[in-house]
């Protein structure tokens, strides 16, 4: 119980010191808003760099991303599980209808499915086939569930920056999503050293001169 | 003992970690499927399991993974809990025939305001490297370790595409054994700043600074880092994303009897997306790196990889890595041991590896897989030896 209200008031405390706790639901991009609508405003839409910064958390990619990750690690992430608008990521565009529905689909794993995927209305029927609608961004992200196979195919990191480089200390039997590729790590300590490389026995001390007793 | 208290600890903090982020999730509404349960089984056959040269020992294995994902949305906070423990029961190993590793992932990220957000990440491993015989004889004892990293960062957006980002991570390595541990165990601080400038929508330049403090139990293997470097991110239309970062790394050893190193770094990684069905990852990367190899201080590590994901029908995917590693340790910089190693002690070691995957997906929640894994090691300062790994598993969405 103690632990619980100590969540809350945690998250409380977080979202009212934050600015975006004023800040409406986003809407699609004015052509693909619904028309009964006022038009949005620039403020209230979406681009395709925020829906990326979302998609990330909720499809249970941040593990595998350094924390607050920048947009080239996200954008990357999500082409690499097929997860794309139609045009790619742009992180100015904002997020439209067609694009969001494209989107929600492939983290489904449905992609397949869509008889025309050229078509963006397509992808928004096929949703509707399945009894997924939605009214705004933060319904249909709310929809979404974590990917159930996710994908990282950085199994052996290369990065040198210290501050994103994985260490690759990986369990044995670590499973690399993709392929298992672990990296190998098996350390020649002191003790192995000292096996590979026997040392001589230190010089022994002379021994006492015999002493006669009296 | 002390690996048997952590892990422990790992399981009892998930344990209430799940239940308090239940109930949380519930009352506040969290958003979504929240709550995220795998089961992976698989029968491996191991050709090599010691990793020698000669006199291989082979094994069948049963390898039992279960993965516990808690994903939060109270946008803008995002908060994401990975719990995963292994066990692997081994037919053909003697004595300990088992092994029981927990790997535990926190993130958090959150953002303040349009122009301010934060990250926390904590990365905890704990695991069982078994000892190692040959011909019933014990030729290493096990290494076991406990390791953990907490890596956070601050992203504040100067102006609209200029941005700082302040970051920071604690890296501790720990041994099992006291002889290890001895000379093996660490702990990494690391900081830094990086200016990013967006050139246009597609493109990224940035300014890379950072410290790094790298100490051993041994303090003769001690060292710091400082980086000066440059990158640039770039998207070309729908289907390519690049990063490339390059720069200088200046190395300081605490031992006198070694010199300073001051040597180029640079990393390169792409993914492109070949076709709606094929997506390619490539990478390469060098840098001066903590030692495996004791009493080196310090190694050369060029390292590149490639991947490919094919889905060859809509239920069928086709995964498939390589890599190969080159780990250069040069006499200049072994330590002022008391251990006296041959005068030209040092050379390369490589390591070729691959992996292939099929996954078949049965339904929406049941998946079969077929794995193969090869290992090659060459090495001037160890034995060589190659290692294959088969393996056919389940994998459970619950």
């Amino acid at each position: 119980m103690k632990v619980r209200s100590i969540w809350m008031v945690l998250a409380a405390l977080v979202w009212s010191l934050s600015p975006l706790a004023s800040i409406q639901s986003p809407v699609m991009a004015q052509e693909e808003a619904p028309a009964a609508e006022a038009p949005a405003s620039q403020d209230d839409l979406m681009t395709e760099a925020q829906l990326a910064e979302v998609l990330v958390n909720v499809l249970g990619l941040a593990p595998m991303l350094p924390p607050n990750p920048k947009a080239a690690d996200m954008f990357a992430i999500l082409l690499q599980n097929g997860i794309s608008p139609k045009d790619g990521w742009n992180p100015d565009n904002n997020v439209t209808l067609g694009n969001l529905a494209r989107i929600m689909v492939q983290s489904m794993g449905d992609a397949d499915k869509i008889e025309n995927p050229e078509d963006d209305a397509s992808w928004v029927e096929y949703l509707k086939s399945v009894g997924v609608e939605f009214g705004t961004i933060e319904e249909a992200i709310d929809r979404t569930e974590p990917l159930a196979d996710p994908v990282a195919l950085e199994a052996i990191e290369t990065s040198t920056d210290p501050l994103r480089k994985e260490s690759y200390i990986r369990p044995t039997d670590d499973q690399q999503l993709g392929a298992d590729l672990q990296p190998y790590r098996r350390l020649i300590s002191k003790s192995d050293l000292e096996r590979l490389f026997p040392q001589p026995e230190p010089p022994q001390p002379p021994p006492p001169p015999p002493v006669t007793p009296n | 003992m002390k690996k048997q208290v952590a892990g422990w600890m790992a399981m009892a903090v998930t344990a209430a970690m799940l239940g308090s982020v239940a109930s949380f999730a519930n009352e506040a509404g969290a958003g979504g499927n929240w709550l995220e349960v795998d089961n992976r089984l698989r029968l491996e056959y191991d050709d090599n399991i010691y990793e020698t040269k000669d006199n291989k020992t082979d094994s069948f294995k049963l390898i039992e993974e279960i993965e516990l994902g808690i994903t939060l949305n109270f946008e803008p906070t995002f908060l994401t809990v990975r719990y995963r423990p292994s066990f692997t029961w081994w037919s053909d190993r003697e004595p300990d025939d088992t092994d029981l590793h927990h790997d535990l992932d926190v993130v958090l990220n959150h953002r303040f305001s349009p122009r301010v957000s934060m990250g926390l990440k904590n990365t905890f491993r704990l695991a069982e490297q078994p000892e190692e015989i040959d011909r019933g004889v014990k030729l290493r004892e096990n290494d076991d370790y406990m390791y953990n990293v907490t890596d956070g960062n601050v992203d504040v957006a100067i102006l609209p595409r200029t941005h700082a980002v302040v970051g920071g991570r604690y890296s501790v390595l720990r041994y099992d054994r006291d002889e290890v541990a001895d000379t093996e165990d660490y702990d990494i601080a690391a900081g830094g700043l990086t200016i990013r400038q967006g050139v246009s929508a597609m493109s990224t330049v940035m300014a890379d600074f950072r410290y790094e403090d790298v100490s051993y139990d041994d303090s003769l293997r001690d060292s710091d880092s400082t980086y000066y470097g440059i990158g640039l991110e770039q998207a070309l239309g729908a289907s390519f994303v690049g990063t490339v970062r390059g720069g200088y790394q200046d190395k300081t050893y605490n031992d006198d009897t070694i010199d300073d190193n001051s040597e180029p770094y640079g990393d390169v990684s792409l993914t492109y997306i070949v076709s709606p069905r094929t997506r390619l990852s490539l990478g390469a990367g060098y840098s001066l790196y903590e030692a495996d190899v004791y009493p080196f201080a310090n190694q050369e590590r060029t390292i590149m990889f490639g991947s490919v994901a094919h889905d060859l029908t809509a239920k069928i995917s086709l995964f498939l890595s390589a890599s190969y590693q080159i780990s250069d340790y040069d006499s200049s910089e072994i330590i002022d041991t008391d251990i006296e190693v041959p005068e030209n002690y040092g050379g390369e070691e490589n390591v070729v590896q691959g992996a292939v995957r099929v996954a078949y997906q049965l339904n929406a929640r049941n998946s079969l897989e077929l794995n193969y894994q090869y290992m090659d090691l060459s090495s001037d300062l160890r034995d060589d030896f190659e290692r294959n790994r088969a393996s056919i598993g389940w994998r459970l969405d619950i």
